[in-house]
């Protein structure tokens, strides 16, 4: 689930707008025992889903590749969680994988910045460079136009539509986004 | 207490008159004498003791095994049998041996009982009047009690003896500063010089030079001081002292442009951001001569004052673009438009760099109105340019990132926390906190927020959080202690004292302590005040009077040490500031507390109440969690698991070895274990005479604090219990002179009037009709 929503306010001063050196100003957390605090605190604010305290802990666990904060010079503003899981779940080799973005976002007041574009570009480069990851997908509130829009632009297709996907928010359907890798 | 005893050259028996015979020793008992003595010197007190009682089988009464005896057992903290042991020496030597007046000496400077050592020392003396060891410990009090009068005679005594001895003449120039004959102090220095090669190293010619500057300035000789720095400038390599120096005796020849343009020189090529160079920059300006000179920054100051001021500083800046101090200087004195135009380039600045401690800096011009009126417009028009244009008003060109916008809240949240309106305060908070809750620094603001608004769990609530944001952090750890404190929760901040603590197995109380950590122990005090226990709260509080016993105690390892390293001004200056350690605002705070908990305490028991029984053991284990440890550790033991071993404390090095070196054959009980530690932390409280243990916090306060209205109404209570009727009206009428409006003054009067002067002779019962105390 990811959540992107559109910044509420009009900006009428075009120049100078700083989202090409605002990956200069970004940092990357790996998420520890000490960042969970955090990571809680904008989950909390970003998604309308309350995650369980084994999400967490589950977190600690996965590839720090795919699992970090997001600091613009010393604030933490923005988080991602993913996991690998194999494409067929009888597999019993390791040769076909894919990347599940579990939760995905970026404090409201600092979006319209181009963050969230840093960090799903980090997060495809390094699931491009395991060979054994074939395809990267997530799941979509159907109501959010913008986020699919943003996963649109990065080559995201929408796989198919499933209903009753949330089980304690409206709608519950949500969209299954896939971009294959190779 | 380590050193020895007396030089080991000297045969016991020359000390004692010869027509005593049970004061004289056998050849096999005077050789086992000597090996009590080496016993002692090299700390190998069990065994000392073992070869003294071997001796006393033979010759129960000898003076001097018996004060041995009493002062290995004084080390190994036996205490009372120690001095019973030493003043029997005493009466058995019939107080003509030095070793035991020597002995008794030792044994109270052990308990800081210096006045005592003192006179002990004297008769030692008296009977062996060149016993270089005894003078030299003599010395060592004389100068830890500022006895200048004895010191002198001591170290001419010690000069006379061992003139080859360079820190023999130090220390007899250092007693003649003291003393305040500086010509003389000159003088010897001048004929050491002569006679001997003073300093070996670089550093120390040089500080053996400055420190005979030092001498010249305190005299007075302004003039002969400049010469001087003149002749050593190639020799001292402490610039920086000498221009000070230089600078201070142009104004003490009243030359302030000299001086003006010495400052000048440490301000721009030393150190741009001294506040103390900058004040007296602008005190010796030519526009300032003739009005009252600079003392504060942060008082304001009259008009005229400020515009002088202003120019000043303004010309400053230019001069030294660098000085980031200078700049906000300018604040405290510039006014209107100008003050408008500078708050904002100020502010900004760091508003665009988020710097959290913005808003302390600020604090000072709160105290002007109109300052106030200027800065509320400026921040919440920011912050409202910022949340929807994402520029400052001024700038529209420049884009910000959206934090600004959030610091530029959390301004307006803590300028209204500043005014005091705290509902308003809140709310910003809270759009602040909305806006970007991953900042620890909002939830600290909005703690202190509530706190000042008495929503004392809210107020931790928010540190907590902001504390679990950051674990690693150690100031969100100990701000979340101290609300824990304020919340009279007592044992969750203890438990998170053990965070950060040096050593987790042992308890923190041990690390608070041993840290000399004062802030935590009023704040538990008053916890365990709050909540009743008054002896635990005093046993707290009460610590921090022994920090600052063991702070002057401390000093006593330096007497010897700087004379060697001829490290003298630095010397010098900590001698006199150890006069002044009561002064320190957490000494005060902590006196106050004290005698007002004497004072409770006495009127509890006056009513019957038994205290003992309020105490709250909050830190004894139960008869669960004991049992639950007892299966523990035997599991530990099943499994063949060694027994971690208990650290040793190293704690300081002076201190405490006296307990560490001990004895390597005997396996006595581990004298270093923290539970020891822990006993000797645990102050016993006077419950029987409690206004008298009050009385010398009482003077403290009257001595350091006299402006301190509260202190006076704390010592008032005091003295009406002790029935000194003068010393009452003493506090009554500085209360009156400070604060006319005071609370309490009505029912102090009342008090005051009540008084029953029937037993007050008839002069004081005069004073007290006649003096007003309307």
């Amino acid at each position: 689930m990811t959540s992107t929503e559109e910044n509420n306010t009009t900006s009428t001063n075009n120049t100078a707008t700083p989202t090409n050196d605002i990956r200069s100003k970004l940092h990357y957390i790996d998420i520890g025992e000490r960042q969970l605090e955090l990571l809680r605190t904008l989950n909390a604010v970003t998604f309308p889903v309350q995650y369980q305290e084994q999400f967490y802990q589950q977190v600690l666990h996965s590839p720090v590749e795919y699992n970090f904060l997001v600091n613009l010079t010393d604030i933490t503003v923005g988080a991602v969680c993913c996991r690998v899981e194999k494409i067929n779940p009888d597999d019993k080799s390791d040769q076909n994988l894919k990347l599940y973005i579990m939760t995905f976002g970026v404090l409201a007041a600092y979006r319209q910045l181009k963050i969230g574009s840093a960090m799903l570009d980090r997060i495809i480069a390094a699931a491009s460079k395991n060979s054994h990851i074939q395809e990267v997908h997530l799941h979509v509130q159907i109501n959010n136009d913008v986020a699919v829009k943003f996963y649109q632009k990065f080559g995201f297709e929408l796989k198919d539509t499933l209903k009753g996907y949330y089980k304690r928010i409206e709608p519950a359907d949500a969209h299954h986004l896939v971009k294959k890798l190779r | 207490v380590s050193q020895p005893v007396c030089s080991c050259t000297m045969p016991p028996k020359t000390s004692t008159p010869p027509s005593d015979p049970s004061q004289t020793l056998p050849p096999k008992q005077q050789t086992q004498f000597k090996q009590v003595v080496k016993l002692y010197e090299s700390k190998h007190y069990k065994k000392a003791n073992k070869v003294a009682d071997s001796i006393l089988k033979t010759h129960p009464n000898h003076g001097e095994t018996l004060s041995m005896k009493g002062l290995t057992l004084s080390v190994l903290n036996k205490k009372e049998e120690a001095y019973q042991l030493v003043k029997r020496g005493l009466t058995e030597s019939k107080f003509k041996s030095h070793v035991c007046w020597h002995v008794y000496g030792l044994l109270h400077r052990a308990d800081r009982n210096y006045k005592e050592a003192i006179k002990c020392y004297n008769n030692a003396l008296k009977i062996d009047k060149n016993n270089l060891q005894v003078l030299r410990d003599l010395a060592q009090l004389q100068v830890q009690c500022m006895e200048t009068n004895g010191l002198l005679i001591t170290r001419h005594k010690l000069l006379e003896l061992k003139p080859g001895h360079k820190f023999n003449w130090v220390g007899f120039a250092v007693a003649q500063h003291l003393a305040k004959n500086y010509s003389t102090a000159l003088q010897v220095l001048h004929n050491f010089e002569t006679l001997l090669d003073p300093a070996d190293t670089k550093y120390e010619k040089s500080e053996f030079v400055m420190y005979r500057n030092m001498i010249m300035f305190e005299s007075g000789d302004f003039n002969k001081t400049l010469e001087h720095l003149e002749a050593i400038k190639d020799v001292s390599v402490d610039k920086v002292g000498m221009l000070e120096t230089k600078a201070k005796c142009y104004r003490g020849l009243d030359k302030p442009s000299d001086a003006h343009a010495v400052y000048f020189e440490l301000i721009q090529s030393y150190n741009c951001e001294h506040r103390g160079y900058i004040m007296d920059y602008v005190n010796t300006a030519e526009a300032m001569q003739g009005k009252q000179p600079l003392t504060s920054w942060t008082e304001p100051q009259s008009k005229e004052v400020c515009e002088v001021v202003y120019k000043i500083l303004e010309d400053l800046e230019q001069k030294v673009p660098a000085s980031h101090v200078v700049r906000r200087l300018v604040l405290d004195v510039a006014v209107g438009d100008a003050f408008k135009t500078r708050t904002t380039a100020f502010v900004q600045r760091y508003l665009k760099k988020t710097i959290p401690a913005l808003f302390s800096a600020l604090k000072s011009l709160y105290n002007t109105p109109e300052k106030i009126e200027i800065m509320e417009k400026l921040f919440v028009s920011w912050e409202e340019s910022l949340r929807t244009k994402q520029c400052f008003p001024e700038t529209p060109d420049e884009t910000e990132l959206p934090q600004t916008g959030l610091w530029a809240t959390m301004l307006v949240s803590a300028h209204f926390y500043r005014k005091a309106e705290y509902e308003t305060a809140l709310t910003w908070i809270e759009k602040a906190i909305a806006h970007t809750p991953t900042v620890e620094m909002l939830y600290i603001l909005q703690a202190r927020i509530l706190k000042h608004m008495n929503k004392l769990q809210e107020a931790s609530d928010a540190v907590e959080k902001a504390r679990l944001l950051d674990t690693a952090d150690r100031y969100l750890n100990t701000k979340a202690v101290k609300y824990h404190l304020r919340n009279n929760k007592i044992k969750e901040a203890d438990r998170l004292t053990a965070t950060f603590a040096r050593a987790p197995e042992e308890p923190p109380l041990n690390n608070v302590v041993e840290m000399q950590c004062t802030w935590y122990e009023i704040e538990e005090g008053d916890a365990y005040y709050r909540l009743g226990d008054i002896i635990t709260a005093m046993k707290k509080w009460l610590l921090v009077d022994k920090h600052f016993g063991d702070i002057s105690e401390d000093q006593m390892d330096f007497h010897q040490y700087c004379l060697r390293k001829l490290t003298l001004r630095a010397y010098i200056e900590t001698l006199r500031w150890d006069k002044k350690t009561h002064h320190y605002p957490v000494y005060l705070k902590a006196a106050k507390k004290v005698v007002q908990g004497f004072t409770e305490i006495y009127d509890q028991q006056q009513q019957g109440v038994d205290l003992q029984s309020k105490v709250l053991h909050l830190f004894k284990e139960t008869e669960e969690e004991k049992a639950a440890k007892e299966a523990e550790e035997k599991e530990k033991e099943k499994a063949g698991a060694k027994k971690k071993q208990q650290p040793k404390r190293k704690g300081k090095p002076q201190k405490n070895k006296k307990r560490q070196d001990d004895d390597d054959d005997d396996d006595d009980e581990d004298e270093e274990d923290p539970s020891a530690l822990a006993k000797e932390y645990d102050l016993k409280v006077d419950l029987q005479t409690p206004l008298d243990s009050a009385v010398r916090f009482a003077e403290s306060l009257q001595q350091y604090a006299p402006e301190d209205v509260e202190a006076h109404a704390v010592c008032f209570k005091l003295y009406l219990r002790r029935k000194k009727p003068l010393l009452v009206l003493r506090h009554l009428l500085q209360v009156i002179k400070l604060n006319k409006d005071y609370k309490d003054l009505p029912q102090m009067r009342e008090q005051f009037k009540a008084m029953d002067l029937s037993d007050a002779p008839a002069a004081v019962q005069q004073v007290i009709k006649e003096t007003p105390i309307a």
